[in-house]
């Protein structure tokens, strides 16, 4: 034990540099400061990209009132509109936008349109396996990797990683592919921007989580896989990407996202329901005051994704009408 | 039955009656009642599931309905010929013209009351040519002195205000932007408008052709937009240029396709994946050779196919497809359909932003909507008084049609639309879907947008419920009922209790722990020790058929002792082979591989390295085997003078195991030489999560249950049969084989048939184990997705009533047929299977 403590120690703290070094959240950003008389309970019904961080930011809120209850459940994103329509959920986090075909559902019963909050950013990232050499992709090989339509235009389909320019043992191994299923907005997002709308292969594994995609490429050395940035583990690595061929191949860093030139950057988005020209009600207030407060953003950097701008943060606030 | 039973007392005792205390009776007759309706309300709960299910499924396969016409003079008739578009916005309350003088008119789409009309466009210059952006209200206008204005035009609600006030709309132009060189009028324009940025592609009247588009990025910090503006000149070769003014200018989103094609149907399709390098790749016909005039054209929603319609009635859904003979980007446009043909020339399409619905307009003034996926008209119409059709719209939200006809009538439907893509043979058949190679059974329902065309073919499915069933059960079967067999005709009565409890206990682990084990611990296992666990699966049963023959070699002692009764001896023999045996594979499946599979089993696989005949050696081997030991245990058995069995047996054993070898390896030659190579069928490229660890850890689902029900069956034999037949003379080995088991066969079959549908019906283990990628592929190394699965996994995010929601509830009722089939087949079965063997 005493040996093993300083090295626990030693530890944290590269692990806090790391996280310092990964994404800060501005100090110009206020604290939340509770309120008198906040109680009832809420549900989140949505992304499992967003699961961790729902967790932590119900964790956090019920700190300051315990007494209210908060119910998480996330198995995509794809989940969140049928929810929210029906009533059975307060709150949708999605890691996509809601097509126009939701929010018609959604105006069918409810007679309005639902309102998006962004709350955080998050990098999509294509994870190998730690030991793959793979320096860079760009989107057309990622196409031709994942995609049997290659809209992106290349001319060739990609399925060994010699193909991608690996040698020695590499240059004959097939690549496997693991993927998200349907119901999941990364499953969408990576569709629409890396696949630029063309279909999966039906050799993509999907999985259940994003946590099972990362864990299925760390045990799969020729395995290849894409999920949030959350997600990442000691036992893959994320590719740099470049948005054309030849192009600047743009790293996993937070300062690649907030600039726009990491090409799978997108907000995480909570969506819920509330009537034009009404106040919302103090618990679903508080809790998205929480979310966009300096405590809600720390608990975003915690969970490895990327905390808005302090501009993003007053837009929102201003939009929501909370102070 | 005619067997008099105990409940029955025969005729004999009828005299000495006793009466049955009315107590008895009144429980008889309630017991009687309640099992009555407990039966029957089973039926009536099975029924009402099949019912349910089947309500839910139905509409699925009805069409689409047009209903509820109004229809109003809007234009006068001289001025449709100016109409640019005509739209009515998503509540279906307002409408607006935009016309070719610059002039939009505002109306209410009801009754067609004129609400506003207003002057957008300045008159001076003359616009000289329009577009449209699909989505997000885009429209630019191309004029005369070579410029081009881009706009937004919108339908503004006020939700507040009363009815007539509450929609404007809105048009906003930007200022004018110079295209062309000064003077050069604008003849055709294509905008497209997507968040990242704008495509816009010009054709002037001295004949440039140009594409240029701003990339947006927006940084979050600061807030700033950083645009990137570029222009790329297009080559309108010299012979194209003879055939007069194009008619059409298109271009997709994304601004790496853009088709330029004139009346008499000769295209160019450009390709601009290489902004500084575009080609002109292709110069399709698109009138297909028919000599028509094209009437329209038009990139359907989402970009992929582009619709054409002529003048001969023909409705054409192009794409590009992969061909040898393909242009200069490898593909050809290809009519890959053709949407049922109006008897006079198609005017107007128009394409729905919701689905892949589209309708087109032909100049008798009648109206079609189709379905590209599944080629199916779903509803057709008639203006009334007939007239050409000049514009038409699917209403925003896809519950309406609007058409306007050259007599300036405007006409507006209802439409209910619900389940468009979806036909028998959508569900069943191959379907060719957009940009694929060729018509194809896929499985991908949702996406997060809403141009993608959901593909909804469940055959992969079910033949993957069939494949996990079928290497579960091969792995299963053999296991599970010789186990059973040794149970109950070999193993020492007093062992035979503990032991069937405790396979039974491995029943009573959730599928879910088997199904988690599965994918993280077996798979890659059996991944690193592919070969070996090959070698094992031969090696073991060798062995023990070995063993038995070498307990020849064992003291008098010990021989007496096992076979007199200790099975402690058995069972550790057993154990230490399987063992010895694990070991022995480890060894061999380096050397093996380096024989069989040219030293990398994977790469083999794949079929890069080594050939087909030992895939074919490997096939027969097991065949040859079996067959060759069923001839040897055919000659007359050696007179049983109750002497040591000789080791006469094992070498003949080893024979036999040798000629089986050398047999399979004339066959692998014969084969190779021929040129089978079995590779891409029953072996494949090797995916960590394949059937076979479905295989294995689903035969430790269903292992148990077959065991039980089948030993169950085995030691209801009567001992009277066994006694008969060691009486005669005959072995242990031989009584169980063929007098015990032939007698056990119903309940074996049924033992089997109950595996079979749990098998089928399992979904923990397959959804974790199996990858759940679709492939119609055997490849016992591959992946698969059962219809349970799927369930499973898609149904979190089916919204009710929707067309996924559907078809999954589909999925469940074929899973319900399914097991009915196979359950009513085995209970045939087993039903004459027991005739036979009740009249022994």
């Amino acid at each position: 034990m005493k040996r093993i403590l300083p090295a626990l120690i030693l530890c944290c703290l590269v692990a806090g540099l790391c996280m310092a070094e990964a994404a800060r959240v501005d100090p110009s950003i206020p604290a939340y400061h509770p309120v008198q008389g906040i109680s009832g309970s809420l549900k989140s019904v949505g992304s499992d990209t967003m699961n961790n961080e729902m967790t932590l930011w119900a964790e956090g809120f019920r700190r300051f009132y315990p007494g209210v209850k908060i119910e998480i459940e996330g198995k995509g994103s794809s989940t969140a509109p049928p929810a929210l329509t029906e009533g059975t959920a307060q709150f949708g986090p999605m890691s996509r936008e809601m097509k126009a075909e939701e929010i018609d559902r959604f105006e069918q019963k409810q007679g309005h349109k639902p309102v998006a909050v962004r709350t955080s950013i998050d990098m999509l990232a294509v994870y190998v396996n730690k030991d793959n050499p793979l320096p860079c992709l760009s989107l057309q090989q990622v196409d031709a990797i994942f995609s049997k339509t290659r809209r992106g235009g290349a001319r060739k389909e990609i399925t060994t990683w010699g193909d991608l320019g690996l040698t020695g043992e590499w240059a004959t191994h097939p690549i496997s592919l693991y993927g998200r299923n349907s119901a999941s907005g990364t499953y969408g997002f990576f569709k629409e921007n890396a696949l630029f709308k063309g279909d999966y292969k039906d050799s993509v594994k999907e999985q259940p989580g994003s946590s099972s995609v990362v864990q299925g490429v760390a045990t799969d050395r020729y395995g290849i896989g894409y999920s949030g940035i959350g997600y990442s583990t000691a036992d893959v690595r994320s590719v740099p990407l470049s948005v054309k061929p030849g192009g600047e191949c743009e790293a996993t860093m937070p300062e690649n996202a907030y600039e726009g030139r990491y090409p799978l950057a997108r907000f995480l988005l909570l969506y819920l329901n509330r009537k034009p020209d009404a106040p919302l009600d103090p618990l679903r207030a508080e809790f998205l005051k929480y979310v966009l407060s300096r405590e809600g953003q720390e608990a975003v950097v915690k969970d490895g994704y990327l905390p808005l701008p302090p501009r993003v943060l007053e837009e929102e606030r201003a939009r929501l009408d909370i102070k | 039955m005619s067997t008099p039973s105990p409940a029955h007392p025969p005729p004999a005792l009828a005299g000495k009656t006793r009466r049955t205390s009315p107590r008895v009776l009144w429980a008889d007759r309630a017991a009687a009642v309640t099992i009555t309706l407990g039966g029957l309300s089973v039926i009536v709960a099975v029924l009402g599931m099949l019912v349910f299910l089947v309500v839910v499924v139905r509409p699925l396969f009805a069409g689409a309905v047009m209903t509820a016409a109004v229809s109003y003079p809007l234009l006068p008739a001289e001025r449709t010929a100016e109409i640019l578009f005509c739209e009515v916005e998503e509540y279906r309350t307002r409408g607006m013209c935009a016309l070719a003088t610059g002039e939009v008119i505002l109306f209410a789409a009801r009754n067609g009351r004129m609400l506003d009309r207003r002057q957008a466009v300045p008159v001076q210059p003359a616009p000289t040519s329009f577009a449209r952006a699909p989505a997000g209200g885009g429209v630019a206008f191309g004029f005369a002195d070579g410029t081009v204005r881009l706009g937004r035009f919108d339908f503004q609600t006020e939700p507040g205000a009363g009815d007539d006030e509450r929609t404007r709309s809105l048009l906003v132009l930007a200022e004018p932007v110079p295209v062309g060189a000064p003077g050069d009028a604008i003849t055709l324009l294509d905008y497209r408008a997507t968040q990242s940025g704008t495509r816009l592609a010009v054709m002037t009247a001295s004949g440039g052709l140009l594409v240029s588009e701003v990339a947006r990025r927006t940084n979050m910090l600061t807030g700033k937009e950083t645009t990137d503006l570029s222009s790329t000149p297009l080559v309108v070769p010299e012979e194209l240029r003879a055939l007069g003014r194009p008619a059409y200018l298109r271009t997709n989103a994304q601004g790496n396709q853009v088709i330029l094609a004139w009346k008499s149907g000769t295209a160019a399709r450009y390709d601009l994946t290489d902004r500084a390098n575009p080609l002109l790749v292709e110069r399709p016909d698109l009138t297909a050779g028919t000599g028509a005039a094209l009437g329209c054209l038009i990139f359907m929603q989402g970009d992929q196919s582009i619709l054409s319609g002529d003048s001969l009635g023909e409705t054409r859904a192009w794409f590009g497809v992969e061909r040898w003979d393909g242009g200069l980007d490898g593909r050809s446009l290809v009519a890959a359909r053709t949407l049922e043909r109006h008897d006079a020339s198609v005017e107007v399409i128009a394409v729905s932003s919701r689905d892949k619905s589209l309708i087109t307009g032909a100049a008798d003034g009648t109206v079609l909507l189709h379905h590209l996926t599944s080629g199916r008209t779903l509803a057709r119409a008639k203006v009334d008084p007939p007239s050409a059709i000049v514009t038409a719209q699917i209403a925003p939200k896809g519950d309406g049609v609007f058409v306007v006809s050259a007599d300036g009538m405007g006409t507006l439907w209802d439409l209910r639309n619900p389940h468009p893509e979806t036909t028998l043979s959508t569900l069943f058949g191959p379907v060719w879907y957009e940009g694929y190679q060729g018509p194809a059974f896929t499985w991908q329902s949702s996406s997060g947008t809403d141009d993608f065309e959901p593909k909804l073919s469940l055959t992969p499915l079910i033949f993957g419920t069939f494949k996990a069933t079928f290497y579960s059960m091969l792995f299963a079967v053999p296991i599970a009922v010789s186990a059973a067999l040794y149970t109950s005709e070999f193993l020492d009565r007093r062992y035979r209790a503990a032991l069937k409890s405790s396979v039974e206990m491995m029943a009573s682990l959730p599928s879910v722990v088997l199904g988690f084990i599965a994918a993280l611990v077996l798979a890659p296992l059996v991944e690193k020790w592919a070969v070996a666990v090959f070698v094992a699966f031969a090696i073991i049963p060798l062995g023990a058929i070995l063993l038995g023959h070498l307990s020849g070699w064992l003291p008098r002692r010990l021989w007496a002792a096992s076979g007199g009764g200790a099975p402690w001896l058995h069972l550790a023999a057993l154990i230490a082979l399987a063992i010895l045996s694990a070991a022995v594979a480890r060894a061999l499946a380096p050397l093996l591989e380096e024989i069989l599979f040219a030293g990398d089993f994977k790469a083999w696989l794949d079929g890069r390295t080594g050939s087909g005949a030992s895939a074919i050696g490997l096939l027969s081997w097991p065949l040859i085997l079996v067959s060759l030991m069923a001839l040897d245990a055919r000659r007359p058995a050696p007179p049983r003078d109750g002497s040591r069995p000789r080791l006469q047996g094992a070498a003949r054993f080893l024979l036999i195991v040798g000629a089986s070898i050398a047999a399979a390896g004339l066959i692998a030659a014969a084969g190779s030489w021929v040129g089978l190579d079995p590779r891409g069928a029953l072996f494949g490229t090797y995916v960590q999560r394949n059937a076979l660890v479905v295989g294995f850890v689903m035969g430790f689902a269903i292992i148990p249950i077959i065991y039980t029900v089948a030993e169950d069956a085995l030691a209801a034999v009567p001992d009277s049969l066994r006694s008969a037949s060691l009486g005669c003379g005959a072995s242990r080995w031989q009584t169980a084989l063929r007098i015990v088991l032939p007698v056990a066969v119903p309940g074996i079959f049924s033992a089997l048939m109950i595996g079979l549908g749990r098998a089928a019906g399992e979904t923990m283990i397959v959804l974790m184990a199996a990858g759940n990628t679709p492939v119609l592929d055997m490849n016992l190394f591959n992946g698969l997705r059962t219809l349970s699965a799927n369930i499973a996994v898609e149904l979190p995010e089916a919204v009710k009533d929707g067309t996924l929601y559907r078809v999954l509830f589909l999925a469940a009722l074929m899973l319900f047929l399914i097991t009915f089939v196979v359950n009513t087949i085995a209970e045939i079965v087993r039903q004459r299977f027991r005739r036979r063997s009740l009249s022994l």
